[in-house]
């Protein structure tokens, strides 16, 4: 996956938005990274801008996560997307599926987020 | 010593940890209750701890039951895991699939309650510890009855010296029934500086 890609973080936690940047940009320098620190900015940013990996958090102060994915959907229909969350419940787990994008139990590590690069291969 | 305490930085790493460890107890509480469990966003808030901050901490109720969990090694302290009102007896009822007819609890029910909180409290810890890469120990959790003065006015004399409240508010609900709880960690001023140097390691790792 040599080609520059754009990445958006999307989540309240600004250790997460770091912990899943230092991970990608280890392994993919060139590529570029945006964060969104809350359910709002992320809607307006893939309005406005266009992104080929999404990571989005679900328990956010404002809107949740779920409530805004299909909007991201809507305007990233490329994107490949995955939702980051520490709510591990099997309902989360279903809604998650039922949107057909993967799910990912916090807390995060590498091979979690390389794993989710590599899906979209 | 008060707010500044703790940076944004280290309120955001603490309050992301207590997400992950009350979303594995909200896991763990979901398959015993067979329903979902409804987590609110983390808020947490440092401030001194006198038996009246503490009592204050927990709101406006008038009857409390809360489970105390004394925690140590790399980190120590009191974790207390707080439902207001009459919450604990409505998830116990839940648990144990019985009707709310009366608000006091029986012993096997007191024993469900303590199992809860010992699940939903060392979910906790162990995230803590495992994030931070530190040792904590929990001891044998504890149930407590009764107002907030009178309960901590009883617990506060234990806190070590200038002890500090970590008032982590993050309730969980079940749809059927408003059942609230919440978690507060009572540390001392040394045990606190612990922590920040934890968080502060763990943070350089991500800068």
């Amino acid at each position: 996956m040599s080609s520059i890609k754009h990445f958006l973080i999307v989540d309240d936690s600004r250790l997460t938005r770091m912990i899943i940047a230092k991970i990608v940009s280890e392994h993919y320098q060139q590529w570029q990274i945006s964060h969104a620190h809350d359910a709002q900015s992320a809607v307006e940013m893939v309005k406005s801008q266009s992104f080929d990996f999404i990571s989005l958090d679900h328990n956010m102060p404002d809107v949740t996560g779920l409530t805004i994915l299909p909007d991201i959907q809507h305007h990233q229909p490329n994107a490949h997307i995955g939702v980051f969350t520490a709510n591990i419940q099997r309902v989360m787990r279903q809604r998650v599926a039922s949107h057909g994008v993967s799910f990912y139990p916090k807390p995060i590590n590498e091979a979690m987020v390389l794993r989710f690069i590599g899906e979209a291969n | 010593m008060n707010q500044a305490l703790l940076s944004d930085e280290h309120n955001d790493t603490l309050c992301e940890l207590f997400n992950i460890g009350m979303g594995r107890a909200a896991n763990s509480l979901s398959e015993m209750v067979h329903e979902e469990v409804i987590l609110s966003v983390p808020q947490l808030n440092t401030v001194k701890a006198s038996p009246t901050s503490l009592a204050l901490s927990l709101g406006q109720s008038r009857y409390l039951h809360a489970i105390e969990q004394c925690f140590s090694g790399d980190l120590s302290g009191q974790a207390y895991l707080v439902f207001d009102d009459f919450s604990g007896v409505d998830l116990v009822r839940q648990l144990l699939g019985e009707s709310a007819m009366c608000q006091d609890l029986g012993e096997l029910e007191q024993e469900t309650l303590t199992e809860v909180a010992n699940i939903i409290l060392n979910a906790c810890f162990c995230c803590i510890a495992e994030v931070l890469e530190c040792d904590i120990e929990s001891d044998v959790p504890l149930l407590l009855k009764g107002t907030p003065n009178e309960l901590f006015h009883l617990q506060f004399s234990n806190a070590g010296l200038a002890p500090y409240l970590l008032t982590v508010s993050m309730t969980f609900q079940l749809p059927s029934k408003s059942i609230k709880g919440q978690v507060s960690i009572l540390m001392a001023t040394e045990s606190l500086q612990k922590l920040i140097k934890e968080l502060e390691r763990f943070s350089l790792i991500y800068t």
